[in-house]
């Protein structure tokens, strides 16, 4: 049916352990997969990694795109060889006080991201693509953990000038599964990061709860008969362990080959500037 | 082909306090509406950014001609509350040098601005719309125009090429800038610059800008698809004159685009465009 499958995002895309990327994946098995999902990956780095995929690969009317779209409030630097993806900027160690109150406004954020949001949309409808937008937060949530919606005048403008290109945008994890609170549902999974921080609940979706999230968001792209069996499986295993850890083997659908080769040419991605690569390798499921 | 509208985006080579190549295209194209969205110091994160609003609010068509003159692939804009700032170069920017520093990095650069380039050539493809663009200085060999050159680190060449191989059929679509086609790659080539007060220091300094009879050459050396009659070639050359003459203000003492003939719809009368 698709000959490639190719997924955007942020650590919702990829994770160490299975997402709706990889549920997806699984129930296309005769699409070769591509996840282009970074930890802490914000917009723009997302409309880049697009556009450099689009350069090298060619996207057709057969390739299936899927793009989970994250909070605004993220600043993406490729420094010195690396995207640093830090995540939200209000929780990022690479940028201090001083940087967010000199440079940080959320008009800023949504102006640059609704622009990156038009321009996907734009293009994947003119390749004639079969594509969806998923997103982790409402675009208008614009700190992750905060519920606070947009209240600016000017902020609301801009939601009044897109409106139809976020009317594109699925619902998020955070409104559909979470009901706008990342800890209202138990039990987490611990996860250990590369840093030896415990993270003792993990707020990132089990492999359950992406599946919950495709089928509620997604009920027009058809899944594999046994997906519930397989993932519940895998959900098993990710909450019964409790030291996951990026260091590890990532739990993930059936026997994954980790093929070697770069997918696109500049490469590299980091953590936080923590030196851990990741989230860059060809995936196949079966 | 008569268009119906014109939309200009830039930076101070498009809109400036006195004729530029847009307001010669404007003149060129008398019955289009002409919008000059373009705004001194912008990059190219505030060029996607408006072309991308300027769509939703105007929703391009067949029908339009859009020109795109893309600056420096250095600079960076941010939307903070007085509104956009500009991270121009090493003397004009409203940064903080360890912002730049710590931030600046040539190869992220050449990402988010081919990033952007494509982003608005396949958007106009897409609509059928006629576009063109324009470069200030060279979008690839950057680092050799030394009033655009912002960076403290060492640049990787061999990583801005593969960024560059990667874009090699976006490059390819943007037309030769002023700096190769009229300055010969050589900011001192060209001595006799406009007297300009300039509006921090309040001295009067040589404006590097391009004067009006050099924004006619620059259309007519990269552009030929734009005809441009003689009695328009004629206007230029009288606001030259004005330009040339007189010190000129960075409020646009001049105000003479094409010796009065364009009317120009700016960024200030469109608000709903940021």
């Amino acid at each position: 049916m698709y000959k490639r499958f190719f997924a955007f995002g942020c650590s919702f895309t990829m994770y160490h352990w299975v997402t709706w990327a990889d549920i997806v994946a699984y129930s296309y098995p005769d699409a070769k997969y591509f996840n282009f999902g970074v930890n802490g990956g914000g917009n723009q780095q997302i409309l880049s990694r697009i556009m450099e995929a689009d350069q090298l690969y060619k996207f057709t009317k057969d390739d299936l795109i899927i793009v989970q779209w994250t909070n605004v409030a993220r600043e993406d630097r490729y420094l010195d060889g690396h995207w640093a993806t830090g995540g939200n900027v209000y929780s990022n160690s690479l940028f201090d006080e001083q940087f967010i109150k000199k440079y940080c406004n959320n008009t800023h954020f949504l102006l640059r991201d609704l622009a990156a949001i038009k321009s996907v949309n734009a293009f994947l409808k003119g390749i004639g693509c079969t594509y969806f937008n998923l997103s982790m937060v409402d675009i208008n949530t614009i700190n992750q953990y905060e519920n606070t919606k947009v209240k600016d005048i000017e902020q609301t403008n801009l939601f009044e000038t897109y409106k139809d290109v976020l009317g594109c945008i699925k619902p998020s994890f955070h409104s559909t599964l979470f009901n706008c609170d990342w800890w209202s549902r138990t039990p987490r999974p611990t996860t250990i990061y590369s840093t030896g921080v415990v993270c003792e609940k993990d707020p990132h979706p089990t492999p359950a709860e992406h599946l919950e999230y495709l089928k509620t968001v997604l009920p027009e792209l058809p899944l594999a008969q046994d997906i519930e069996s397989v993932i519940s499986k895998v959900n098993e295993t990710v909450l019964s362990t409790n030291n996951l850890s990026s260091l590890q083997v990532p739990v993930r659908l059936g026997n994954i080959k980790r093929p070697s080769g770069a997918m696109l040419k500049i490469k590299d991605f980091c953590y936080g500037l923590s030196g851990i690569s990741g989230a860059e390798q060809i995936y196949d499921i079966h | 082909m008569a268009y119906k509208r014109f939309f200009a985006f830039g930076c101070s080579f498009t809109r400036y306090t006195w004729t530029t190549w847009a307001d010669i295209v404007a003149a060129a194209n008398p019955d289009a509406e002409y919008y000059n969205l373009g705004e001194p110091g912008s990059g190219c994160n505030i060029m996607l950014s408006r072309i991308m609003q300027a769509d939703q609010v105007y929703n391009f068509n067949e029908e339009d001609l859009v020109i795109v003159q893309w600056s420096g692939i250095n600079r960076e804009s941010r939307f903070l509350k007085e509104g956009w700032k500009h991270m121009v170069n090493s003397v004009h920017h409203a940064f903080a040098k360890t912002f730049i520093k710590m931030f600046s990095d040539p190869t992220h650069s050449c990402l988010t601005a081919y990033a952007a380039m494509k982003s608005v050539m396949t958007l106009l493809d897409s609509k059928h719309v006629t576009h063109y663009h324009l470069s200030m200085i060279p979008i690839v060999d950057f680092e050799s125009t030394k009033d655009e050159h912002v960076h403290f680190k060492p640049v990787d060449g061999s990583e801005l090429d593969v960024v560059k191989e990667t874009y090699k059929s976006i490059i390819e679509r943007v037309r030769p800038s002023y700096f190769e086609k009229i300055w010969n790659s050589d900011w001192e080539s060209r001595p006799n610059r406009p007297d300009m007060k300039h509006h921090i220091f309040s001295t009067i300094r040589k404006d590097s800008h391009p004067t009006p009879e050099e924004h006619l050459m620059y259309i007519r050396a990269v552009l030929p698809e734009v005809e441009i009659s003689t009695e328009i070639q004629d206007n230029v050359m009288i606001d030259n004159k004005k330009v040339l003459s007189q010190v000129n203000l960075p409020d646009g003492s001049v105000k003479c685009f094409v010796n009065n003939t364009v009317k120009r719809i700016v960024i200030e009368d469109v608000p709903s465009v940021y």
